[in-house]
């Protein structure tokens, strides 16, 4: 998917060197809770908060182990004693969608955190210094943008084997051009700010410009980029599940179980489809909200029209 | 050299740029495909062919080169269209370029039946979000925008094939044509893609016969791809309205129908030409999971047979074309945008 | 901004930290490896799952899961890369002896990864193909069972079923063991059907094809010198006139000499000749080419015809139809052997180092003598199969009350990518017949509406066996005392009954009962570790073998592909 990029810096209300932009944000988030974008982004952050918070303590959440097997026969339908049914194997729903929530959460991590970390500061570099350096860049980065996210994955993770950090690595090389492309054009759009052009007059070096009032202000656009494009990640890995690329069994993931359930589908089980598809819309949908919420905040040109 | 501003010299310039583009995909994939640890073709063969005949591909491919060696002879190789011989258990022996033209037409036949069915409902939705603005239908319709697109593809295509083929028996369940050659005889193949041949052909039940398999899976690659769409549409439809020339229509007192229908409208469009082309790597991406969902013999199941039988030559060779036709499209595009758009041209 | 990042940060590790913390303590573990892109249909990766589980009852162990796509696979197990994995197994001619050499002979033995090996097992393999009389055999095959029950280098798990689901309409569709034959279906009013399949082919060339899609269109395109009845075992002579006795002078007194006679003027369908040269030429060419993933051996060792066969043709040129095979021991089933695709003859012009490609700039190249020709190949899409007029013998079936074979004209194969998929385009009717595979589930759904929907859902037990291997080689397998542990452990019925919704038969030997002819088979599993699993005793086992055990925490599971 294309991630809409925030506006130029010239067309931001605030944009001072920041203690902390992450104040600037949730200052906004504040401001704006009414309009339909900030309720989005809050819809969104209390979704992904949620599934946090359900990974993290799916131990204690989950009231039976995923693992476990309940042949009494399998596939039952929603009940009191397995709240979603069980699987195909006779494991309890409702425990694997839990502990699934952990699994995408963790390839998402993995995934998203490494093309920020590897991302961030490439496309930094290339916005500041310009030049030959930059443009190399930006063509290598816009051709693997280019090219189709989940067969690139694909490749990566057929040659490097299933398991959670594999499918990480995988998605990561899908979306550090996405994060250098987003930091780059912030880059550029700051660079010509004049209080950069007078730090500079000033004699600050040139790494301390980069740091100190470049990289605050191009913070403030990453938040948008990681909700849209961690939403895009746990799609990607659900498609690479499907595939047989992703994950190894029996670990719970919501894309594994779902492309494993969809064979009993035409025989009436519905439920062991529905709920991990069910789940990815949601996690999806949340990060999607607050990503399109946060754009829409942040993005000034839509708020003029609003007026 | 043509003048400046020219489409002429706009084209030129974009397909000079377009080599470099082309030379840093292929570079990227021969990083995965050949640095990547692992001896793929002796895991591959190892069980069909002799020893002696493993180690003769091994050295045919050059595969058992150091790395600096292999590529230019892979640029060479590429550019030359020599993508070898499929090593895998079912194309045997045939040429990965004559199997992945084969297979190619289904793909793009699927393609643009995605893109109809999202240009059409993702430009139609966002014009009427963005011109009732905050009412209800502008919300109901973003939210479809967001929500459309994180539906997994694989489970919209079976939901499909539940509702449609299998409750209501509008449409096939899954293939490109009908499974029976002699009752069904499939479309004298000229380009490949049915629909188009069977026309050509002046057949027009053969023609709906395409057209009713080509439906179930266009619905469902193009809903999820139109979410895009109505995005992006309803968006530039609003930069538009508000904008200078629409605000001096208005003052002018022409009415609000006819500024939306006449002004805004069609220059909310242009962009989406863009859109367009930058959908289709995830076109083709989508058409992957959709093509196993339908049994659609195209480019995507290919690949997948490839990666299940680790038929590492084809692997190379369609994921190869996948970048030659991206740079194409793009290409195109941006012909076709300078075309409409002599601002981009400068 | 800082606060940002101090944030994620927090997250990550807080994930991280819960993930690491909150896992069960790291057992000693072992790897079962299985295939999961549906060679053995979709019902793999459960059974899989449920084998974990039980052998996970006895708290000794974890079992990791990986799996493999069939290419990938079959090369890792048979260059002994897989330590612990689930195999199947179809018959390829009617004797049991095809459950027993394939399996505990040292040369089968290391084809089908297990590497086991046993003089005495040997032996014993030797002993009961060289004979032929019933008791004799049957005391071989008793001891090689009960051995096996000792030795455990196998675990048999459970006999699959084979079903095909077709148009109500549709006479001689018949589930036979080994040959699937389209040439006696028929549709009233119909000159063609269509069938779908999630099967995908090798190759169709006969001295590689070993799997069960590539062998069951060579059966319809290639006849071989002796073919089986409709719809049982027995042999009736097919290319050659009669089928060799000891009787009518075929077999020597020895049992070490087989002579056929050819029939005349047959041809190949591009009119190339078909006599005894061609014959010993495409034997030799099994033998020679070797390939690997052949059925060779059936040739080669259990046939007895050794590395150089000895093979004359007294009467070419000539008439050229006398074949005379030189065995190197007796074997009692080479006619059977004769029967399997491996020994159908091809034209003298197929690629004499390699498997011939079956198409070539786009034409077919499979070329053949049987009621059907193949005409038409697209790739794992379709597959056409039409009659052929010039066949040598229309009449092979007419004292079974099938004047002409083949009775349909066209035979059209199409390619489902999965069993979902071809469930669907049966249930609409978009085909006449589904063959391999149906889910259990989809099939109990078809069995209860076959009839509203005109239907006809066959479903019977196939001879297909479904078993664990272990590579005695590698620890902690080699301990003799992990694989019986395992083998209480495992349980059967819960297999059958879960995933295989009871269409499945549980299996207590390597040789299924009820097949062929004599039924030498035993329930020695069941004899020595019971119907039910015994995690007490499994539990035992793992305790008596912890050097075993604990050593294989520190092999290494990586797979030993060759890396740069």
């Amino acid at each position: 998917m294309t991630i809409k990029e925030p506006p130029r810096a010239e067309e931001r209300e605030t944009l001072v060197r920041s203690s902390s932009s992450i104040g600037t944000l949730v200052d906004l988030l504040l401001r704006n809770r009414r309009t339909l974008a900030g309720a989005l982004s809050w819809v969104g952050i209390g979704v992904l908060g949620a599934f946090v918070f359900v990974a993290i303590f799916a131990f204690f959440l989950a009231p039976y182990d995923p693992q476990r097997i309940f042949l009494t026969p399998p596939n039952q339908p929603p009940s009191l004693q397995h709240l979603m049914g069980t699987d195909d194997l006779g494991r309890d729903l409702f425990s694997r969608m839990l502990y699934g929530a952990r699994t995408s959460l963790e390839i998402m991590a993995i995934g998203v955190f490494l093309a920020l970390v590897i991302g961030f500061p490439i496309g930094l570099v290339s916005g500041y210094l310009g030049g030959k350096l930059d443009r190399v860049l930006v063509l290598i980065m816009d051709s693997v943008y280019a090219f189709p996210g989940l067969l690139l994955a694909a490749m990566v993770a057929l040659f490097l084997g299933k398991g959670v950090f594999n499918v990480g690595i995988a998605i990561t090389v899908i979306y550090v051009p996405t994060y250098f492309r987003v930091t780059r054009n912030q880059t550029l759009s700051v660079r010509e700010e004049t209080y950069v052009d007078a730090a500079r007059a000033l004699g600050a070096g040139s790494w301390t410009v980069i740091w100190s009032y470049i990289a605050y202000n191009v913070l403030i656009s990453i938040p948008v980029v990681f909700s849209l494009s961690a939403a895009d990640a746990i799609l990607t890995a659900a498609g690479l599940s499907f595939l047989g690329l992703g994950l190894e069994r029996p670990t719970p993931d919501w894309g594994l179980d779902l492309s494993d359930a969809q064979k009993f589908l035409t025989s009436g089980v519905w439920w062991s489809s529905f709920f991990p598809g069910v789940m990815i819309i949601i996690l999806t949908v949340g990060l999607s909200f607050l990503g399109e919420g946060l754009n829409d905040i942040v993005n000034p040109l839509l708020r003029k029209e609003r007026a | 050299m043509p003048k400046q501003g020219s489409l002429l010299a706009y084209t030129v310039s974009r397909l000079i740029l377009a080599l470099p583009t082309l030379l840093i995909l292929l570079t990227v994939l021969f990083l995965v495909l050949r640095i990547l640890p692992g001896d793929p073709i002796s895991a591959l063969e190892a069980g069909r062919r002799s020893t002696r005949d493993i180690d003769a591909d091994k050295a045919r491919l050059g595969l058992n080169l150091p790395w600096w060696v292999q590529y230019p002879v892979y640029l060479s190789q590429v550019f030359s269209g020599n993508f070898g011989t499929s090593l895998g258990q079912i194309y045997l022996g045939q040429p990965v370029l004559q199997v992945i033209l084969q297979k190619l037409p289904a793909t793009i036949e699927l393609a643009i039946g995605a893109m109809l069915v999202a240009t059409v409902i993702g430009v139609g939705t966002g014009i009427i979000a963005g011109s009732r603005r905050d009412k209800p239908p502008d919300i109901v319709i973003r939210l479809y925008g967001s929500i459309i697109w994180v539906i997994p593809v694989f489970w919209l295509g079976l939901m499909l094939q539940l509702v449609f083929a299998v409750g209501l028996h509008w449409f096939p369940p899954n293939l490109r044509y009908e499974p029976d050659p002699v009752f069904f005889p499939p479309p004298t193949r000229i380009t490949g893609l049915f629909a188009l041949d069977s026309l050509l052909e002046g057949r027009i039940d053969k023609f709906a016969i395409s057209l009713a398999h080509l439906a179930l899976p266009s619905l469902t690659l193009g809903l999820v791809l139109s979410g895009f769409f109505t995005r992006t549409v309803r968006a530039n439809l609003l930069r538009t309205i508000s904008s200078d020339y629409v605000e001096a229509a208005r003052a002018r007192g022409i009415r609000e129908r006819i500024i939306i229908y006449r002004y805004a409208f069609r220059n909310a469009l242009i962009p989406v030409v863009t859109i367009l082309g930058l959908q289709f790597a995830i076109l083709f991406a989508g058409a992957v999971l959709t093509e196993r969902t339908f049994s659609w013999d195209g480019m995507g199941t290919l690949l997948l047979t490839s990666i299940d039988s680790r038929d590492y030559p084809m692997i190379q060779g369609t994921v190869i074309v996948y970048a030659l036709i991206i740079v194409a499209i793009s290409v195109i595009i941006d012909m076709i945008n300078g075309l409409i758009d002599p601002r981009v041209r400068y | 901004m800082i606060l940002a990042i101090v944030v994620i940060v927090i997250l990550a590790v807080g994930v991280g930290a819960a993930v690491v913390l909150l896992r069960p303590a790291a057992a000693p573990s072992i790897t079962l490896w299985y295939n999961s892109t549906g060679h053995y249909g979709d019902t793999e990766p459960a059974v899989a799952q449920l084998i974990k589980a039980q052998i996970e009852a006895t708290g000794k162990v974890t079992v990791n899961l990986q799996s493999e796509d069939w290419a990938s696979y079959r090369a890792d197990f048979a260059k002994g890369n897989l330590p612990f994995f689930l195999l199947g197994w179809y018959p390829d001619y009617f004797d049991t002896d095809d459950y027993v050499s394939p399996f505990y002979s040292t040369a089968g033995a290391q084809s089908e990864g297990s590497f086991y090996t046993n003089a005495t097992m040997d032996k014993w393999v030797t002993n009961e193909t060289a004979s032929v009389d019933p008791t004799v055999r049957g005391t071989y095959f008793q001891q090689i069972q009960t051995q096996s029950a000792k030795d455990v280098p196998y675990i048999p798990l459970w006999m699959t079923n084979a079903h095909v689901v077709y148009d109500s309409d549709i006479t001689g569709v018949f589930l036979h063991p080994v040959v699937f034959k389209y040439f006696i279906m028929n549709k009233p009013g119909f000159d063609h059907i269509t069938v779908g399949t999630t099967d995908s082919p090798t190759s169709f060339d006969p001295a590689l094809a070993y799997d069960y899609f590539s062998g069951e269109i060579i059966n319809q395109v290639f006849d071989t010198l002796l073919v089986y009845e409709p719809t049982n075992g027995t042999l009736l002579p097919g290319l050659a006139t009669q089928v060799p006795t000891v009787g009518n002078g075929g077999i020597s007194a020895d049992g070490k000499t087989y002579t056929f006679q050819l029939r005349t003027g047959l041809t190949f369908t591009d009119g190339s000749s078909l006599n005894a040269t061609t014959v010993k030429r495409a034997i030799q060419r099994v033998i020679t080419m070797n390939l690997e993933g052949s059925a060779e051996f059936l040739l080669e060792q259990v046939a007895q015809l050794g590395k150089t066969p000895t093979i004359d043709t007294p009467n070419c040129p000539g008439p050229c139809t006398t074949i005379v095979f030189h065995l190197l021991q007796p074997v009692g089933l080479f006619n059977q052997i004769m029967a399997f695709s491996v020994a159908a003859p091809v034209p003298w012009w197929y690629n004499q180092t390699g498997a011939q490609q079956d198409v070539v700039n786009g034409n077919v190249k499979v070329t053949g003598d049987g009621p059907y020709s193949l005409t038409s190949i697209t790739s794992n899409q379709q597959y056409v199969l039409q009659k052929n007029t010039n066949y040598y013998n229309p009449g092979l079936y007419s004292a079974f009350g099938i004047p002409t074979i083949p009775i349909l004209n066209k035979i059209i194969i199409n390619r489902y990518s999965d069993s979902s998929s071809l469930k669907l385009a049966i249930q609409t009717h978009q085909i006449n017949m589904a063959y391999r595979t149906l889910n259990p589930t989809d099939l109990t759904a078809l069995q209860g509406s076959a009839a509203s929907l005109n239907l006809k859902v066959d479903i019977g037990t196939s001879p297909q066996i479904r078993f664990l291997v272990f590579n005695v080689n590698k620890v902690p397998f080699n301990d003799v005392r992990v694989r019986q542990a395992i083998a209480y452990a495992v349980d059967r019925s819960a297999i059958v009954s879960n995933v295989f919704h009871g269409f499945a038969v549980t299996l207590y030997s390597m040789v299924p009962p009820g097949f062929f002819g004599p039924d030498y088979s035993s329930p020695v599993f069941q004899t020595v570790y019971g119907s039910s699993p015994d995690i007490a005793k499994a539990t035992s086992l793992f305790s008596a073998a912890p050097l075993a055990i604990s050593l294989s925490i520190f092999q290494t599971d990586v797979l030993e592909r060759n890396w740069l």
